[in-house]
């Protein structure tokens, strides 16, 4: 599904910002990307989704190689939310996630604006369609940013702190979503978060970059407490809650380093 | 499209085309030349049946090559400027755009004034500088920014800053030179803006890039949402932003060439036009610049008529736009609260 081989980047040579990404994904995986602030989380998927360019290596999406200056249609792309100049409908909006990837000129059609409807009603927010999207919420707006990337039957999703403007009933339904929506069609998902009891809840793997080196696993055997005090400079300590039968870890932060 | 939203695009869109039609025909009857609606009928059965009379025979004239060629020019050049306008603001995602951010104007404006200072009037060349000088101010942005490469707005609207100033400064020192007796009045009136002495060859002239320029905007008229959005956004969504770009400047550069070619410098109708329609329609481009195309093309239509009926010695047609543009954009400005 995805491969990233020996991915480098750099905006100075001599500070290189990722340097020999290597790592692989498959269907029905989501990996949580964590690490500090201005690490290079988000250098790192904009790389992905083709936004900026690896500067030796390359990444591989669903059979496409990366570099040759062309969007990917395999790929969704969620940005964090941000409000636009123009104000347009929610509905206009998830199907300009339609337009794009269509011929150069083309105008959307029914069928584009049906295909739109049946997204925001698997997520929950048809009755905004008709919405300015200037009026939403953050959080409203992530969903629709959301429905926008999934309407094009992306094979790989890809998020950039997709949480950071909701309140937590809100980050667990969206959570939720990207969970049944990843293992419903099965695709991958790859969900930049500064939350490791989210990227614990989620992720099956987990992608930690520091300053000079990453680690890339299984989320349980990455998201530890060791790792937590070495790429975060937090202590912390794992609980541990039984829900439905399964054991979820929880990390509590104590203290800084 | 969804139905509903569909349908009542429709309908304006019906209703606009209705509405040119009769300001067409209204623009045809009003003037200091008296002429009915019967009369008008009369000379189109004339002219169809290829009989001649001779009663007819002033009326044909004011109708035909005097009055319509005007209608149908002012419309061309308010719908041009209007959907370049509406284009170029979502490119640049900033509402306060206006088809000469990128020294368009400035360009075509020292071209005519260097027509008029070297050649006569009326010759080819001098028709034909506006055009080249308004092509060669883009080209000089295009080349300011740096090229094809990764380009972004604030570079190229600082290009276009010192490209107006460059051919602002290149008009005056035309103007400077010109003989204070003949041309600098024949410069200083074609900056003004005129449909005045309009002839079928004005519109021989604009009518073909023009029409590219409109066509090539509509087509791409979705893909400026999509850039409105950032190029990011814009990226992910599937688009070159840098390459489609650079094709809506071009086409919209040809519409606003081919337009200020014909009729001089006619401000704030390319800010305005778009902004009402978007009271109407929405933001959405893909409904506005086909509305803004419409609005645009009556707008200048009743104002040129205005132009020619209202005072004896004609007023210049961007000092009217300029009138009546500005306190009706302070009007929807108020009354939408603020918000675009």
């Amino acid at each position: 599904m995805l491969e990233v081989k020996d991915g480098t980047f750099y905006y100075n040579q001599k500070t290189p910002i990722l340097e020999n990404v290597n790592f692989k994904m498959d269907p029905g995986e989501i990996m949580a990307v964590m690490g500090r602030n201005g690490v290079g989380k988000t250098t790192l998927i904009k790389c992905i989704a083709g936004i900026l360019k690896w500067k030796s290596g390359y990444s591989i999406v669903a059979g496409q190689k990366s570099g040759n200056n062309k969007p990917i249609a395999e790929i969704g792309y969620v940005p964090q939310a941000h409000k636009s100049s123009f104000s347009y409908s929610v509905r206009d909006m998830v199907v300009f996630g339609k337009v794009g990837h269509n011929s150069y000129f083309a105008v959307p059609q029914n069928k584009d604006y049906q295909k739109a409807d049946d997204i925001l009603e698997r997520i929950g927010i048809k009755d905004l369609r008709d919405k300015p999207c200037n009026e939403l919420s953050g959080g409203q707006l992530q969903l629709v940013f959301v429905a926008r990337a999934l309407v094009n039957s992306p094979q790989l999703l890809i998020l950039d702190e997709p949480e950071a403007h909701l309140d937590f009933r809100n980050q667990l339904r969206l959570l939720k979503l990207i969970k049944n929506v990843v293992s419903e069609q099965n695709i991958s998902c790859i969900i930049n978060t500064h939350y490791p009891n989210h990227a614990i809840r989620i992720a099956n793997k987990c992608f930690l970059l520091g300053d000079n080196d990453y680690q890339e696993g299984a989320v349980q055997e990455v998201m530890i407490d060791t790792n937590i005090k070495k790429y975060f400079s937090v202590r912390s300590q794992t609980l541990y809650t039984t829900y439905e039968g399964i054991q979820i870890p929880t990390f509590v932060f104590l203290d800084e380093v | 499209m969804d139905r509903t939203v569909r349908n009542q695009y429709l309908i304006i869109i019906t209703f606009l085309c209705i509405l040119l039609v009769l300001v067409i025909v209204g623009s045809m009857v009003f003037g200091r030349y008296k002429i009915s609606l019967v009369d008008i009928g009369n000379v189109i059965k004339n002219r169809i049946n290829g009989t001649y009379d001779d009663t007819l025979k002033i009326m044909d004239h004011v109708l035909i090559n005097v009055r319509l060629p005007r209608i149908l020019l002012a419309g061309l050049v308010g719908a041009g400027l209007s959907i370049s306008g509406a284009a170029l603001q979502g490119t640049f995602q900033n509402p306060l755009v206006s088809p000469d951010l990128l020294g368009v104007c400035a360009g075509a404006g020292f071209g005519a004034a260097l027509g008029i200072l070297l050649f006569s009037d009326d010759s080819v060349i001098s028709s034909l500088l506006p055009f080249v000088f308004g092509i060669s101010s883009i080209l000089l942005v295009f080349f300011l920014a740096g090229g094809q490469g990764r380009t972004e707005t604030l570079s190229l609207i600082l290009s276009g800053i010192i490209v107006s100033s460059i051919f602002n400064a290149l008009t005056s020192l035309v103007k400077y030179v010109a003989d204070t007796g003949d041309k600098l009045p024949a410069i200083t009136f074609w900056l003004m803006g005129s449909f005045s002495n309009t002839t079928y060859t004005h519109i021989k002239i604009s009518i073909i890039p023009a029409s590219i320029g409109i066509i090539g905007l509509l087509a791409l008229r979705w893909k400026i949402n999509l850039l409105s959005l950032g190029d990011e956004d814009a990226y992910t969504m599937g688009i070159n932003p840098n390459r489609t770009r650079w094709n809506i400047i071009f086409f919209s550069t040809l519409v606003t060439a081919a337009c200020v070619t014909v009729s001089g410098i006619i401000g704030w109708i390319g800010l305005v036009i778009p902004h009402i329609c978007r009271r109407i329609v929405g933001g959405n481009h893909g409904r506005l610049l086909p509305v803004s195309c419409l609005m645009g093309a009556i707008f200048m239509i009743l104002v040129d008529s205005i132009a020619r009926n209202l005072t004896l010695a004609e007023i210049p047609i961007g000092i009217l736009t300029a009138l009546i543009g500005a306190p009706f954009f302070a009007v929807i400005y108020r009354q939408s609260k603020g918000g675009m």
